[in-house]
């Protein structure tokens, strides 16, 4: 059975503008997928129907055969507390301390009162630092956020996402702030813990080499619409011309570095 | 090809000049009804003001009464208890109010309407109005003093918190709801540590002019230095007076400096 399932997926934002025309989809479990496309084809929205963020207005989305797009309140979180997510743009609080951040993970599995007094027990403290360890940066646990480099504040996105132990991993545009090395570092960390947990993990890229190079699997969208889904070795620079809908340079800057 | 008209300017704009001008004339004419109400004191009044009054005024300006001081000393001390505990007051009822009162937290603009609408009607009282009724309910001291700088904080520092939480990164709330966190944990984690530096020298900010105000409440009863100063100047004693103003002077330069400092540090 497909670990995620998007079932004839649409979103129609308020204002009207649609942004899912119907997807479908069937994601196995440990799959590494990545969704490219040009800004606006909605690859963002598709990512956050998964956690329902953005809730589907038709179409379901499940996992592991539970509906997300149903489930509300209580169950709901605890369905989001499955899933890791990274942001394009980090989302971490930037004056908290990095180990602050990365425990904020943590809170969909303590009970709530321990998350009120910031008292973590201290198996979770433990985990947290671990997850540190696993993106690379275990000495910067007691470090404000905001000092860190981007590159690094994306590693402790990675270890937030980590320390939920999700089955799930979304990531939003992960690289797109950083310079082309450090998004190589980055992703190669994501691919490779993805790998050792097992974990099911959609990626939105802009860049079509990274997307060569670290899927299982590619799906291209354009206007609302899957209009590619393959392996990588099948998306040609043919196929991308078709998701971008217009030819690419062989010296063109869609290509990271 | 120059064309043989210069283009008028569109509607629109000719009806921001026309407006500006209307407003430029009304202000004109505003200031001319003014000068021609005030009744304007002669000539001879100002004279005589100058050497009887004004004469003896700054010769006990710069003889400060000595003897004075204990007391001078005793009430500020309390005029500067009144405005910790009235900044305190405030802070305490302020900080719920403004999260009722922000419009990206509680599903939109709409639901903090009437949270809004408290804290401007809190704020349209003047402090010393306040006071008054305060002393009329509570009888003379400082805990209507207390009171109405309590009050009108919560109107100030109200105002002020939710602006700093309409300001907050929506990035971090949106991470804590994907890890499955519930509206508390949204505030604990993603609000409050982004709001609290700036609330905290908010906080300190009012304090400072709490206690400005507080110097000024005891003349309607309200405690505080106020109220000696006012008998002083009413018995023109002038260098009593001048003890008093010096010791306030003193005290709030001295508190405002080191509350800007700790301010600067905070945020």
């Amino acid at each position: 059975m497909s670990h995620i399932a998007f079932q004839d997926v649409e979103v129609t934002y308020p204002g009207g503008l649609k942004a899912l025309k119907g997807v479908t989809l069937e994601i196995p479990r440990g799959q590494f997928v990545v969704i490219v496309g040009l800004s606006g084809a909605g690859k963002s929205t598709l990512i956050r129907t998964v956690n329902s963020l953005v809730v589907p207005s038709k179409g379901d989305v499940a996992i592991d055969g539970a509906s997300v797009t149903t489930a509300r309140g209580a169950a709901l979180r605890r369905m989001r507390s499955d899933i890791g997510m990274i942001f394009q743009t980090f989302n971490l609080v930037k004056r908290s301390s990095v180990l602050r951040n990365v425990l904020a993970g943590r809170l969909g599995d303590v009970p709530a009162w321990r998350g009120v007094l910031g008292t973590f027990p201290a198996a979770d403290l433990a985990f947290a630092h671990e997850c540190l360890a696993r993106v690379g940066i275990p000495e910067k646990a007691f470090v404000r956020a905001d000092a860190l480099s981007g590159g690094q504040q994306q590693r402790v996105g990675i270890a937030r996402a980590l320390a939920q132990k999700p089955s799930v991993m979304l990531a939003d545009e992960p690289v797109a702030s950083l310079d082309p090395p450090t998004s190589h570092a980055v992703m190669s960390d994501l691919k490779r813990i993805a790998r050792e947990d097992g974990i099911t993990t959609i990626v939105n890229l802009h860049f079509i080499d990274m997307a060569r190079e670290y899927a299982d699997r590619i799906v291209g969208m354009r206007d609302g619409l899957v209009v590619f889904d393959g392996t990588p070795a099948e998306a040609t620079d043919r196929a991308f011309e078709d998701i971008y809908g217009r030819p690419i340079d062989e010296d063109e800057d869609l290509r990271g570095a | 090809m120059i064309p043989s008209t210069v283009p008028r300017p569109p509607a629109h704009v000719r009806r921001t000049q026309l407006f500006v001008g209307a407003l430029a004339v009304a202000a004109v004419v505003l200031f001319v009804l003014a000068l021609l109400t005030i009744n304007w004191p002669t000539w001879a009044r100002v004279q005589s003001g100058l050497t009887r009054n004004v004469a003896p005024l700054l010769n006990g300006l710069v003889r400060p009464d000595l003897k004075t001081f204990p007391l001078a000393w005793r009430s500020m001390w309390e005029t500067f208890h009144m405005a910790v505990l009235g900044t305190l007051l405030g802070a305490v009822l302020a900080f719920p109010l403004s999260f009722l009162a922000a419009g990206n937290l509680l599903g939109g603009r709409p639901f903090a309407m009437p949270g809004k609408a408290l804290l401007v009607g809190v704020r349209t009282f003047p402090e010393i109005l306040l006071a008054i009724i305060f002393v009329a309910a509570a009888g003379p001291g400082p805990t209507a003093g207390i009171m109405a700088m309590g009050l009108h904080s919560i109107g100030f520092l109200g105002k002020i918190f939710s602006d700093v939480i309409e300001g907050i990164d929506a990035g971090p709330t949106e991470a804590i709801r994907a890890a499955g966190g519930g509206p508390i944990q949204v505030f604990l984690y993603a609000v409050v540590p982004q709001v609290l530096p700036e609330f905290a020298s908010n906080v300190l900010y009012r304090f400072e002019i709490n206690l400005r105000a507080a110097a000024v409440l005891g003349l309607v009863g309200a405690g505080g230095i106020g109220l000696p100063l006012l008998q002083r100047l009413q018995f023109r004693r002038w260098d009593e007076v001048s003890m008093l103003l010096l010791v306030i002077i003193a005290f709030v330069v001295t508190v405002d400096l080191i509350s800007s400092r700790i301010r600067r540090r905070l945020v």
